[in-house]
């Protein structure tokens, strides 16, 4: 069983990659949801009513303050204690609603920053044509704002598809939780796991590419 | 047709404005001068409601309203009237100069179809038939702010509002913009203009407001301005 069996990298590659979509599926899910959410969260950390932006604060604060692993615990096995109706969340839901919870507090991070980002002037231009404020914000603001937190949100999404890794601790047949079997029955720790580092790696590198053709062509915007 | 009373602004301790009473008849235009500080900008920008002021009412076409009380529906009924051209131009930056000239008509209902001729006719009209498709990225100063000017006309206002709309160009692109206003100037559009550019202050008035540490401090023709005995405004004419 010592040395490298470049025979079973091979073998093993197909093996994993069948489980490609779950994690595929799992991170464009959480990074939609997560963006969503972490614009919504955005504004009511905006908001000018104290109780709601103390809320949200502490709702960022703590998402990012904890590991992802324990997030996905506490919601997995731990709320069920109190909330019994959660047992009935099949690990793939659970894995798609915290990661989207985990993202929506880094991604409000940015798109915080990236608001304060784009010129003041461009909200009071936008209002003084007749713009109600949520306007300005939807047509003037937020596509701005986007733009310029295209490349940290290209990062949150690159973690987000590595973060999807620890989901296979809740019993998720994803990439990492097939290479794991794969490891454990053939005792070929190594080369199972050196595969579902590179088809991680690949992944990535792809996102990275995609990111930037995006950030290229919104660059003829003239914004970032 | 636009009346000023008594408005007053204060940043913290800082009293910008100490009561300001203005009153501007239709289609007249208006320069206010004065040295940085005097309030002049805070002035346009509290009758643009971009600025909430602490006292003051202003009566706009017959319709009054509280200043430092204004509803965000007032707020923009004002802003509609009375469009602002700013000092750094302000375009949306993500826009071609033609949709930002579009983007005020869009939002206030207009079709598509209907807002891109009415923008390509005022880009026209300040020379910029060229450059519709350009981002305010790849134009100048001056273009770019013309292209400003074209966009506070969409609304058709009564008012335009300029705020120091040529201190921030090259010199050499002040002519184009101060031409553009000169034109203006020959519609029926009341302007109050803020400007350092006493020249054309001077050409272009029909009265000059002269602003003097938060207050009206001289006011009249453009002769009784420039043969003002007022010390304060001689000293700033540099006569």
């Amino acid at each position: 069983m010592n040395g490298f069996d470049f025979k079973y990298l091979l073998e093993v590659f197909p093996i994993i990659i069948r489980a490609l979509p779950v994690t595929i599926v799992i991170s464009i899910f959480s990074m939609a949801f997560g963006l969503i959410l972490g614009t919504a969260v955005t504004f009511l950390r905006r908001s000018s009513l104290v109780f709601l932006n103390k809320s949200f604060n502490l709702y960022v604060s703590f998402f990012r303050g904890t590991p992802l692993m324990v997030q996905l615990f506490i919601f997995f096995f731990g709320l069920p204690q109190i909330i019994p109706v959660l047992s009935k969340v099949n690990a793939f839901y659970a894995s798609i609603l915290v990661l989207s919870i985990n993202a929506s507090a880094y991604i409000s991070e940015v798109i915080k920053a990236t608001i304060d980002a784009v010129d003041r002037g461009q909200l009071e231009a936008a209002l003084s044509l007749g713009m109600t404020k949520f306007q300005a914000m939807e047509r003037v603001v937020l596509p701005q704002a986007f733009k310029i937190a295209l490349l940290p949100l290209g990062n949150t999404f690159i973690s987000l598809i590595q973060g999807t890794a620890i989901t296979f601790m809740i019993g998720l047949k994803d990439i990492m939780g097939v290479s794991k079997v794969s490891a454990a029955s053939s005792y070929r720790f190594l080369e199972a796991y050196l595969a579902v580092g590179i088809i991680y790696w690949i992944l990535t590198l792809i996102v990275t590419r995609l990111i930037n053709y995006l950030s290229y062509k919104l660059s003829k915007g003239g914004v970032i | 047709m636009i009346e000023l009373k008594n408005f007053k602004k204060s940043f913290g301790e800082l009293e910008v404005l100490k009561g300001i009473d203005l009153s501007i008849q239709k289609g007249e235009i208006i320069s206010i001068i004065g040295a940085s500080g005097s309030g002049k900008s805070t002035l346009l920008r509290l009758i643009n409601a971009l600025e909430q002021a602490d006292d003051g009412v202003m009566t706009l076409n017959g319709k009054t309203y509280e200043m430092h009380t204004l509803k965000e529906k007032d707020k923009r009924a004002i802003r509609k009237q009375a469009s602002m051209v700013f000092q750094n131009y302000n375009l949306f930056k993500h826009k071609t100069a033609l949709e930002n000239v579009m983007e005020g008509l869009i939002v206030d209902g207009m079709a598509k179809k209907e807002a891109v001729v009415i923008a390509t006719e005022l880009l026209t009209d300040v020379g910029l038939l060229d450059k519709l498709s350009s981002y305010p990225s790849q134009l100048s100063g001056g273009q770019q702010q013309r292209v400003g000017i074209a966009r506070a006309m969409a609304l058709k206002p009564e008012i335009i509002l300029f705020d120091e709309p040529t201190s921030a160009l090259d010199p050499e692109l002040v002519g184009e913009v101060l031409e553009t206003i000169k034109q203006l100037a020959t519609h029926e559009t009341t302007l109050i203009v803020v400007t350092h550019e006493m020249k054309f202050a001077r050409e272009i008035s029909d009265r000059i407001v002269f602003m003097d540490a938060g207050a009206i401090s001289a006011e009249g023709s453009t002769e009784e301005i420039f043969n003002h005995s007022n010390p304060r405004l001689k000293a700033f004419l540099g006569l």
